[in-house]
This record gives C-alpha cells, sequence and structure tokens, in this order.
C-alpha cells in the first residue's frame, strides 16, 4: 500500500489536535480537583476562632467588635463575664460561651440583646437579659439558638419571617410577653425549652409547618398560643402546667399529638381516663380557641424528656499543657428538673472514669481523673443519665503538659466572729482561681467536723455555708479551695468566739452555786434567815 | 258609671299584676342572694405604654390612662391612648373576663373603631401589668401594653 505524502500530512495534522485536545481534556480534569482542593484549603484557613474577654493577649472586649471583624464560618469564643451590649449578627457566624450562668449578655433594659440577620450560625452557652428580646432571628434560616438561658426581657426568644431554625435546651423564663414568638416563620424546630411564667409560653403568629415538641410550660397565662393562619404546624410530648387562662389556645388548624402510640401532649387539666391502661387518655383533650383542634392521644401523664446533651466541657475542647492530676466537669441540665447521675467516660479506650451522681439540673458534674501520661492526649466524654434516659455529650480532647496551672488563692472567710453556741451563723467563702476556672472548697470549722469537698464553684464567686458551736469556746474556721487541675490553695483562716448559750450559762450558774454551799454549808442558813427577815421588814 | 267600672277593673288589674310577678320572684330570691351574691367593687386607675413590635424590635409607640371597675373574674374600663408623636389620639373601652380581655379603640376625629382582644396579667406584688392584643382593623396587628394600676 501507497502512503501519500498528503496524507501523511493529514494524519499528522489528526494526531496532533487528537494530542492538543487530550492534553486540554487531561488539563481540565485535573484543574477541577486541584482547584477545590485549594478553594478548600483557602477557606479552611480562612475559618477561625475570635475570642471575646479573658486574658489573650489579642482577645476583643466586645462581642460586636469579634463580629466586625469576623467573616463567614467564623467562631466567636466568649469567656464568661458580663457584656452591656445590643449584638447584631449580619453575617454567619456562632457565638459560643463559656459559660451559659457566667457568660451574659445585658441589653441594659432597651433593644434586642441579640439580633440574627444572617443564615446559618449558633448561639449557645449565654444568658441573654434585660432587653426588648432576648434573641430575635429577623428573615433568617438555619439559625441555631441551643442551651441559652434568656430571662427578664420584653420577650425571650422572637423569629420574624424565618425558616429552618432550630429553638432548643434553652431555659426562657420570666419574660413580660412571649416566652417563644414565631411570627411568618416555617420549618422551625422548638425543643426541649423550658418555658416559665410569660403571657403566653409559645405564640404562633401567620406561622406554618413548625415542629413543636419536648417542651415544657409552665406559669404562663397560656401555655400555647396559635393565632392568624398558622396551619399545619406539629405540636406532640410537650408537658402543659398550670396557664392560668388556658394551657392552649388555637383559632386555627393544626395537629395535636404524634398519633397512637407515641401520643400527644401532657395537660395537666385533663379529665379523662385511661380503661386500658395505655398511657393514653380514652378520650381526647378539646383545644379552646374555635378551631376545632384535639389533641385526640393526650398523655395521662408528663412526658419524661431525656436529659439535654452535656456541655461546656472544662477543660476546654482542645486544651494544651493540661496537668496530669486534674478534675473534670460539664454543664448538665433536665427540662424536667431531674437530678442526673453523670459518667465521665476516657473515649481513647471506651472505659469509665468515674460517675458523679445526684447531680441538680443546670449545675455542673465533675470528676477526678489522676494518673495521665504526660504530653499524651486524651479524649473523653459524659453521659447524663436521668433514670430513664440518657443523653451523651460530644468526645473533646485535651493534651497534657507542663502547665502552669496556678493554684487557687486562700479563701477569704467573712462572717460574724463572736457569737451563742447551738445557733447556727453563716459564712462566705470565696477563692479567686488563676486561671479563672473553677474551684471546690473544703472547710473545717474547728470542732473536729468538716463539710467535705463542695461545688464546683466559679471563681471569685460567694459561697455561703452555714455552721453552729455546740458548746463555747474560741474556734478557728480553716478552709481550702482545688481548681479543677486538683491544685490546692493554702488555708484561709477565722477566728471566732462562741461565749456561751443561754442553757449552758444557766447550768454553769447552778453550778457555781453547788460549789458555793459546798463549800459554805453554813451560808445556806445564813441565807435563809437574811431573806427571810428582808421579808418580814418588808 | 261603665266608665267607673271599667277604670275600677283596670286598678284591680294593675294591682294584682305586681302579686301576681312577685310571687314566684319572691320565692326565689333567697337562693339568689346565696349564689348570686356580687363579688366587692374594686376600682382604680392606669397607666402605660404600648408597642408594636417589627423587624427591629419592639416599638413603643405612645402612653395610654383610664379607670376600671372589677367584680372579681370580670370588669369593665374605659381610656385614652395617645401618640408619642402627636399624630393621633382617641378613647379605648373594653371588658374583661378573667385574664381574656375585648373592647372598641376609637380615634379621635375619625370615624374608624377597631375591635380588639387580648390576654392581660398583673403582678400585685408591683401592681404591675402586661397585656397583648390584636387589633381587629382591616390588616390585623399585635399591640403590646405594659404599665400599672
Amino acid at each position: 500500500m501507497k502512503i501519500s505524502a498528503n496524507h501523511i500530512r493529514t494524519t499528522r495534522v489528526v494526531v496532533l489536535v487528537f494530542i492538543v485536545l487530550s492534553s486540554l481534556s487531561i488539563s481540565g480534569i485535573a484543574t477541577e480537583p486541584l482547584q477545590d482542593s485549594l478553594n478548600h484549603s483557602i477557606n479552611s484557613d480562612r475559618r477561625q476562632t475570635l475570642y471575646v474577654g479573658g486574658t489573650g493577649p489579642n482577645n476583643y472586649s466586645k462581642i460586636q467588635d469579634a463580629i466586625d471583624n469576623a467573616t463567614d464560618g467564623d467562631n466567636i469564643y466568649v469567656y464568661q463575664g458580663m457584656y452591656y451590649e445590643h449584638v447584631l449578627i449580619t453575617k454567619n457566624v456562632s457565638l459560643y460561651g463559656e459559660s451559659r450562668d457566667q457568660t451574659i449578655i445585658d441589653g441594659e433594659g432597651t433593644g434586642n440583646v441579640i439580633k440574627i440577620q444572617a443564615d446559618g450560625g449558633t448561639v449557645t452557652g449565654f444568658t441573654l437579659q434585660h432587653g426588648g428580646i432576648g434573641a430575635y432571628i429577623v428573615y433568617a434560616s438555619y439559625v441555631n439558638i441551643i442551651g441559652n438561658t434568656i430571662t427578664n426581657n420584653w420577650e425571650g426568644i422572637g423569629l420574624l419571617a424565618s425558616a429552618h431554625c432550630l429553638i432548643s435546651e434553652n431555659t426562657v423564663s420570666h419574660n413580660g410577653f412571649e416566652g417563644i414568638n414565631p411570627v411568618q416563620t416555617t420549618f422551625t424546630t422548638i425543643s426541649g425549652n423550658l418555658i416559665i411564667d410569660h403571657l403566653q409560653g409559645i405564640y404562633l403568629v401567620q406561622s406554618t409547618s413548625n415542629t413543636i415538641f419536648g417542651n415544657v410550660l409552665s406559669g404562663n397565662m397560656r401555655g400555647i398560643e396559635i393565632q392568624e393562619s398558622s396551619d399545619d404546624n406539629h405540636l406532640f410530648h410537650n408537658n402543659l402546667y398550670s396557664s392560668e387562662e388556658d394551657n392552649a389556645y388555637d383559632v386555627c388548624s393544626n395537629s395535636w399529638n404524634d398519633a397512637y402510640p407515641s401520643g400527644g401532649n401532657y395537660w395537666d387539666d385533663y379529665t379523662g381516663g385511661d380503661a386500658n391502661h395505655d398511657g393514653i387518655g380514652d378520650t381526647p383533650y378539646n383545644i379552646p380557641g374555635g378551631g376545632g383542634n384535639k389533641d385526640y392521644y393526650p398523655l395521662m401523664s408528663a412526658w419524661d424528656h431525656p436529659p439535654a446533651q452535656p456541655s461546656d466541657p472544662d477543660p476546654q475542647d482542645g486544651a494544651s499543657n493540661v496537668p496530669v492530676n486534674l478534675m473534670i466537669s460539664v454543664f448538665v441540665s433536665d427540662a424536667d428538673q431531674d437530678v442526673m447521675d453523670v459518667s465521665f467516660y476516657d473515649a481513647s479506650i471506651q472505659q469509665l472514669i468515674g460517675v458523679d451522681e445526684n447531680v441538680p439540673s443546670s449545675t455542673r458534674a465533675s470528676i477526678s481523673w489522676n494518673g495521665l501520661e504526660n504530653n499524651t492526649m486524651y479524649q473523653w466524654y459524659a453521659i447524663a443519665n436521668d433514670g430513664s434516659a440518657t443523653n451523651q455529650s460530644d468526645t473533646w480532647e485535651f493534651t497534657t503538659g507542663n502547665g502552669t496551672n496556678q493554684p487557687p488563692w486562700s479563701p477569704i472567710i467573712t462572717g460574724p466572729t463572736t457569737g451563742n453556741a447551738g445557733q447556727t451563723y453563716n459564712y462566705t467563702f470565696i477563692s479567686v482561681d488563676p486561671e479563672e476556672k473553677y474551684v471546690i472548697y473544703f472547710i473545717e470549722w474547728g470542732d473536729s467536723s468538716n463539710s467535705g469537698w463542695i461545688g464546683p464553684f466559679q471563681s471569685g464567686e460567694s459561697v455561703n455555708v452555714s455552721h453552729s458551736w455546740t458548746t463555747r469556746g474560741t474556734y478557728t474556721i480553716k478552709a481550702k479551695a482545688k481548681d479543677m487541675q486538683n491544685a490546692e490553695s493554702d488555708w484561709g483562716s477565722l477566728s471566732i468566739k462562741m461565749p456561751m448559750g443561754s442553757s449552758e450559762r444557766t447550768m454553769l450558774f447552778m453550778h457555781f452555786f453547788d460549789k458555793f454551799f459546798e463549800r459554805f454549808p453554813s451560808a445556806f442558813p445564813l441565807l435563809q434567815n437574811l431573806f427571810f427577815l428582808k421579808k418580814s421588814v418588808q | 258609671m261603665k266608665k267607673i267600672l271599667i277604670a275600677l277593673g283596670i286598678c284591680i288589674a294593675l294591682a294584682v299584676m305586681p302579686m301576681t310577678t312577685a310571687a314566684p320572684l319572691s320565692n326565689l330570691r333567697p337562693m339568689n342572694i346565696i349564689h348570686h351574691a356580687r363579688p366587692a367593687l374594686t376600682n382604680g386607675t392606669f397607666t402605660g405604654v404600648f408597642a408594636m413590635k417589627n423587624e427591629s424590635g419592639y416599638n413603643p409607640l405612645g402612653e395610654f390612662s383610664g379607670t376600671y371597675e372589677s367584680w372579681e373574674w370580670t370588669g369593665t374600663f374605659v381610656g385614652t391612648w395617645t401618640m408619642y408623636n402627636g399624630s393621633a389620639s382617641g378613647t379605648m373601652t373594653g371588658w374583661n373576663w378573667g385574664y381574656f380581655f375585648y373592647g372598641m379603640l376609637n380615634t379621635t376625629g375619625s370615624e374608624e373603631s377597631n375591635w380588639f382582644i387580648g390576654l392581660y396579667r398583673v403582678n400585685t406584688t408591683d401592681n404591675t401589668f402586661e397585656a397583648g392584643a390584636i387589633i381587629l382593623a382591616e390588616e390585623h396587628y399585635i399591640l403590646y401594653m405594659m404599665g400599672s394600676i
């Protein structure tokens, strides 16, 4: 076969074009993942945590300053303290409070304490107080308000024209008007909140397709009110107690149960029976308001909420230079206010570290963890158990090292320095931890009794403890503090005098006369005559 | 004579009428006294501010004051309201039943008047109150009120 020069030229061109096209497609294929990887890398690098409060050299002093300097996706960690601010969030950032009870944002009686006008983001671990609205979500989606205490505002949590938000495990109490007020809001979940003392606990206005479950509503004028074309909402497993006017009031069309056997809500004014003992009332609970709504499966006993997920770990997640002997702690709460047993686990080997028993709701559980290896990373988690349900925390980690942890200062003891035996007196103990962490106290009363280790308490918090001494004497009250890393303070002391109680004084008086008449037996008739004579003269 | 007889007949009929109506009433009266003894009247004054909520939050708009009369679970109130910016003022009249109240808002110089229904609560330790009411205007809106009695 003969091959012409033309044919060869054509073949070369085709091959060349093929090579060019191939290399183009290869470079195209190769470029996309590279670009994705680059973008991901850049985004990861850009995401940062900004700190507010605390003692770090670059920490912000105001939450709003940190937000203003943040970019989408950033986290803002706020150390405990009182922040007098009206926080406005207009970008996708999350706020994490160090301690729910001690990281407080105060609106000073005006405005919104936190207003969120951006999609995404979480607010957790704060007390929001003394504002118009504690947390106000406006024209935003996928915002989470989780694990906060929201109190003494005009309104607890407001939502306006928002969607797909999560309002969960908050304590919302003593706000003037509504506890939680969704307006024109859809596909939002309101669950596991404790809602106490409002005009309306939850007030839905022009809001549809929301899910409201597992909340406890107590002491509100109306527990749940639904008005103004708020349809297709799903409400179940809520516990409604002692509302002055109505436990619920619904003028719209909504579903008030989760079908059988899951059931509806618990109503403390339900009067029906339960002949088959399945825990579901035999007759529906009629919901006033004219909407013709009924809870077809009212619960005969209150829905038992599981504990909230343990949170706010100490040491913080990712902490380093942690001592090899330390105390670990978490914040725990339960919507039913049940006490809990909190188990701590070493996540690396799935081994139980210890259990803190009978921990009240909305306090910290703690346990000692000693004998760790130096320069080693440890992972741990906690499980809260209220007797019928459990909830496991996230897994956190820290690295041990030659930390520079300072022990707490010696406790300062104040209280009465004189008094009477048999009476009870209050004494105040304050210790400051240089790392501003939690401390526990051991008190010796000087009469061979002691308090054992009590706490944990916030560093600098006044701790009041009472005691009475049974016999007179001079006593020295001694107290020491220990931080969560097992560093103990020196003893603080206070000397007190307990002269004598009234009964003790009478005993002493009688004892004196006994001894006197033993020593001078003739004195008794003498005194008798003396008094007789005195009487006859009169 | 006929006229005298007619007049006499009317007089007798008028005289008998109250007796016949009074007879069953007198039988019921003891029960009425027991079951419908009117609760003691309490009355007083109230004053406060009202606000509306929008995307900014709560916006105080004006103030109101008035008087109330209450018989345990039911009562009446009348008052006046004024916008802070002086743009409008008017009167309000209403009734309460338990913690539920309803009534009518009027605007001075306008023929427009709107019904409202709402819920209130009173803190008896410091004599303050909070109330929220839906105003049934062409477009419904919610007014928030707080003040003292």
